[in-house]
């Protein structure tokens, strides 16, 4: 735990950024990497910010070890070295080896630096240490929708990477305000006693937060990368459109915290992405969304990130989720099912009912979780519809003959059967 | 829980480095603690090792340099100190880690972690007196059972679990100090502070804990690691 404080003291960031919006750090990335046109306006607003104090990372580099950079990786060494064994770690090889395949065909000249790290985690998160581990929260993965949008995500955690931007960061933190470090981590720390686990994650990122400028750079190279790789880059702004309509429905503060509170507000990121989105496709064709890929990978681990999902309670929030994932279509069944399990949990007014005909919906898709039949068969229990009921709960032992609560329906249905 | 955690490292903290310059006492599980009879090896776990520069605001500043050299001179301090007083060899389980297979690198690394967890809470509830367990007498903690898989891999009886950071002022540090002395206020230079921990590898009990914590003393130089490791290791059974 020392050694969390440490590195905390240690990655605090020292500003919030500063508000103005600063279109040239989207696009530089973008004109670095070719993959915009650019005007004479822009070549100038280019020798501008080029003047960098960082060289972006080379493909291969290490620190020299007397170097503050190599203090850095030295935590983060130790870092991964708690994550490889972590409790909540997915070490599924499926998936890693998935992941790491976007990786190299966003960025093939780093596809050896970067090692990537899945965390069963239901928040809504990714990041990217300065020695090259890559953190994909499980939260993310359910959210989601094609490799694409995935691809954004992880185009923009490289693109901290390349830019050094924990470096950049902890230079600002020692030179500018180092006295206020521990001022603001005490207040952090006592603004989370509250609200338990969440808060603390939150008051983790924050303290781990880029500045917005930072972010915003992080954003045009994600970009860049997508273009790059043949990724249609509109799904980059759509996926921050999904994650903010759930945002203004969550009723815990804390969720948003976790994403904006050093990130660019949301409507000015979306419009930026999309709008650079726009240029990129004008001038080049062929991007796809890879979507049937990102299902084959993805959609067998989803179940249980639902699950996890559910365990949140923050159901207004969680209904605007499912019915993203509704409108995107795949595994239907298991949609509803879960939109059945929200509304049966969440128990507001005509809630029951709700929870009914999502369970009937998912009942009449061609696949759908065995649960359904034994949820239906509760509920047409509690609503005194017996031949419902029995008939339901039958089903659900066939489908699932080893079920561990098969003992209990059998009982259940003979006590019905009297 | 992580919270409170969290928390409770804010406020230890301050205190371990308020009440540091206290003299150092070992605790033992048994007052008479010796090795068994028969204890040819000790098994050093991978330390954990961190030398930081304090800078001037207060930002304390990992260095892989200094952290490298440490990790040297502590080892080979460790294994002369003990050399010195016994008869038993120190095996370095870097030495031995291709032995393990994937399984069982997790499983150290987890005992590595879990010992920490534990060494704070030793640190915690044996040397602050405001946190005292009244009903916990004598060194009564645990790794658990499974630490004994290190016992048939290595043939060591016990373990020893190195917990290290190290810190030293910055110029500019020292500048800030100075300054405030003049106004008569006090602000801490760099800190060494840490604990170790000696495993029994029959039952995964904890049978010697020590800590450290000093604001002198120099880890990057041989004879000064020497020195902090004579202390940490202070009253180790023979």
């Amino acid at each position: 735990m020392i050694r969390l404080i440490t590195a905390l003291l240690f990655l605090l960031l020292a500003g919030a950024g500063c508000a103005t919006m600063n279109k040239q750090q989207y696009e530089q990335p973008l004109y670095e990497m070719d993959v915009l046109e650019q005007s004479n306006a822009d070549t100038l607003q280019i020798q501008e910010v080029s003047n960098r104090e960082l060289e972006n990372q080379k493909p291969g580099e290490r620190p020299p070890l007397d170097s503050d950079e190599a203090g850095l990786w030295m935590v983060m060494d130790k870092a991964e070295f708690d994550y490889k064994s972590a409790g909540n770690r997915i070490d599924d090889q499926d998936l890693n080896d998935y992941l790491k395949d976007i990786v190299c065909r966003l960025a093939p000249e780093y596809c050896g630096d970067i090692r990537v790290y899945v965390l069963q985690v239901p928040y809504f998160n990714a990041s990217m240490a300065p020695n090259g581990v890559l953190l994909i929260w499980s939260g993310l993965l359910l959210r989601v929708t094609n490799e694409a949008q995935l691809a954004s995500v992880i185009g923009h955690e490289i693109g901290h990477y390349i830019r050094r931007h924990s470096l950049q960061r902890l230079h600002d933190v020692v030179n500018t305000s180092g006295a206020l470090v521990f001022v603001q981590l005490a207040t952090a720390v006592a603004g989370v006693g509250v609200a338990g686990d969440l808060a603390y994650l939150a008051a983790i990122s924050s303290l781990q937060a880029y500045s917005r400028d930072q972010e915003r750079e992080a954003d045009g190279y994600g970009l860049a990368f997508m273009a790059r790789a043949g990724y249609e880059p509109h799904e980059a702004g759509d996926l921050w459109e999904k994650v903010i309509q759930e945002v203004e429905a969550s009723k815990d503060k804390n969720f948003s915290l976790l994403l904006f509170d050093s990130h660019p507000p949301g409507r000015e990121r979306m419009t930026a992405l999309d709008e650079l989105s726009d240029r990129i496709v004008a001038r080049g064709n062929g991007f796809s969304t890879e979507a049937e890929a990102f299902r084959e990978h993805l959609l067998p681990l989803r179940y249980k990130f639902l699950q996890d999902e559910m365990h949140l309670r923050d159901f207004d929030r969680t209904e605007v989720l499912l019915d993203q994932l509704i409108e995107d279509g795949a595994s239907l069944g298991e949609l509803f099912y879960f939109k059945g399990e929200l509304y049966r949990l969440r128990g507001e007014e005509d809630d029951l009912n709700k929870a009914l005909a999502a369970y009937e919906k998912a009942r009449s898709e061609a696949e759908f979780p065995p649960e359904t039949l034994r949820a239906l068969g509760l509920l047409y229990l509690e609503k005194g519809e017996s031949v419902k009921a029995r008939s339901s709960l039958q089903e659900y032992l066939a489908l699932k003959p080893d079920c561990v609560d098969r003992e209990m329906i059998i009982y259940m249905l003979s006590r019905e059967g009297q | 829980m992580k919270t409170l955690r969290l928390a409770a490292v804010i406020i230890i903290l301050p205190v371990m480095i308020m009440t540091s310059g206290c003299a150092t006492t070992s605790h033992k599980a048994v007052a008479d603690l010796s090795l068994r009879e028969n204890t040819e090896r000790i098994l050093l776990m991978l330390m954990d090792i961190e030398l930081s520069e304090l800078t001037a605001g207060g930002v304390l500043e990992p260095n892989a340099a200094w952290t490298a050299a440490a990790d040297r001179f502590v080892h080979q301090a460790i294994s002369e100190k003990i050399a010195s007083q016994s008869r038993v060899q120190v095996v370095d389980l870097n030495i031995g880690a291709e032995q393990l297979d994937a399984e069982e690198r997790k499983l150290q690394t987890q005992l590595i972690k879990l010992h920490e967890a534990v060494g704070q809470t030793i640190l915690l509830h044996k040397y602050i007196e405001l946190f005292k367990l009244p009903n916990k007498s004598g060194l009564d903690w645990t790794l658990g059972e499974k630490a004994g898989f290190l016992k048939e891999k290595f043939g060591a009886d016990y373990a020893l679990f190195i917990y290290l950071r190290d810190s030293y002022a910055s110029a500019g540090r020292v500048g800030v100090i100075l300054v405030a002395a003049a106004f008569g206020v006090g602000m801490p230079g760099g800190q060494q502070v840490g604990f170790a921990s000696l495993v029994d590898l029959n039952t995964g009990q904890v049978v010697w804990f020590n800590r450290l914590m000093r604001a002198v003393g120099d880890l990057r130089n041989r004879e000064d690691a020497a020195s902090s490791i004579d202390e940490l290791l202070i009253d180790f059974p023979t």
